[in-house]
């Protein structure tokens, strides 16, 4: 994990407000949290989308605040706010892949699951093969009806004639396909 | 809630902490304690009767040792588990699975020793089994004292550091029983010692990542 070292002014300054914090210093534990989430969010920007940056930063920030006696002062403090930060990172991604294996799929949103069974040419052609037995106007209910989804009062409406007047020509035509090809 | 204000409430809320004490003070105090946990189950259930013969044979001596030196390491790298940068030793935490594996290494080896006795192979039975439940008894509160112990801690590795915690406890079980049991056979000390020695370590792995959760 790389990042950007403050200068070393700046190092020494983190290391000397933590030791304060550790003693009981708020001011300093402000001062130093603040400073630290700078250089933390660089870091877990690189690694995480956009929107769950502020959550694990927070996550990392209350991981330091538990973890922070275990800090020996003598010792390089990236290391050990860096670990801290992999490991609160990782444990997100390892939530993030879970959820995402238990994700329901939504068939809508995927491209080519749910096409017109018409879009194909095969098809297509078999389906005015059958149409081709009925007269125009019947042929044009079913279209319309089987098609297009349009309802029997729709139909009606746009061919100009009544909702039972329908039901019946569809009855009809496809009673004749079904004595035609036995479908 | 915002990153800001979590900050002045985190600051607002915190108390003066001490220190957690080096890695140096707790693996002294854990073997320390290991010792006399184990010579005090050894005088209990007392020792083999030709454990003195056994001394003289070095390839017991390197099993023994092997055996100790897993034990140790394995507290160590425990405590230094406790650690979130691992008190920036992450290569000793690997050391114990090299004693172990250097350990069935020597047994092993000691396959083709065709004048060793312990190549008398007696058929494969269940009563060893005995072995692995005696080595989880005498780990047991082991365990649960350096559980205790990692839970002071902040491991960024649950669960290695409660597979090198059972690990120890573990080892010094075997050690406790290798010098009270007069079985040599390899294949009772494959299977029920150090096979068993291998489970416990992974269900302490699996304890691990409940119980040094932080």
């Amino acid at each position: 994990m790389n990042v950007t070292a403050p200068s070393q002014n700046k190092y020494s300054e983190l290391v000397i407000l933590l030791r304060a914090a550790n003693d009981g210093d708020a001011a300093c534990y402000q001062k130093f949290l603040s400073d630290v989430s700078i250089i933390l969010r660089r870091v877990v920007v690189r690694k995480l989308p956009a929107n769950d940056v502020e959550d694990v930063l927070q996550d990392i920030l209350i991981s330091i605040h538990k973890a922070r006696h275990t800090y020996d002062c003598e010792r390089p403090l990236f290391p050990w706010l860096l670990t801290i930060a992999r490991f609160r990172i990782n444990d997100h991604l390892r939530k993030l892949y879970a959820n995402a294996r238990h994700e329901l799929l939504d068939p809508d949103a995927m491209p080519g699951i749910s096409s017109d069974v018409t879009e194909t040419i095969e098809d297509a052609e078999y389906i005015e093969k059958l149409l081709d037995c009925v007269p125009e106007r019947e042929r044009k209910i079913l279209k319309m009806m089987h098609g297009d989804g349009y309802t029997a009062k729709e139909t009606g409406t746009h061919l100009g004639m009544n909702e039972s007047a329908v039901k019946v020509a569809a009855h009809r035509a496809m009673k004749k396909i079904r004595m035609r090809f036995g479908t | 809630m915002q990153t800001k204000d979590l900050i002045t409430r985190l600051s607002q809320e915190a108390p003066a902490k001490s220190q957690l004490r080096s890695p140096v003070f707790f693996s002294a105090g854990l073997i320390l304690i290991l010792t006399i946990y184990g010579v005090g189950a050894q005088i209990f259930l007392g020792s083999r009767p030709d454990l003195v013969t056994q001394f003289t044979r070095p390839l017991f001596i390197a099993e023994i040792s092997l055996l100790t030196i897993l034990a140790m390491s394995s507290a160590i790298a425990a405590i230094l588990a406790m650690y979130p940068d691992a008190y920036q030793k992450p290569g000793l935490l690997r050391l114990p699975y090299f004693v172990f594996a250097a350990l069935l290494a020597l047994l092993f080896f000691e396959v083709f020793m065709p004048d060793d006795a312990r190549m008398i192979t007696p058929p494969f039975s269940m009563a060893g089994r005995e072995c692995s439940i005696c080595i989880a008894m005498l780990s047991f509160l082991p365990a649960c004292l350096i559980f205790g112990v990692l839970r002071r801690g902040a491991s960024v590795h649950p669960l290695l550091a409660g597979s090198l915690a059972v690990m120890a406890a573990a080892g010094m079980g075997c050690l406790i029983l290798r010098l009270f049991e007069p079985n040599d056979t390899l294949a009772h000390l494959v299977t029920w010692h150090y096979m068993a020695t291998f489970v416990f370590a992974c269900l302490g792995a699996i304890a691990g990542r409940w119980l040094l959760k932080w």
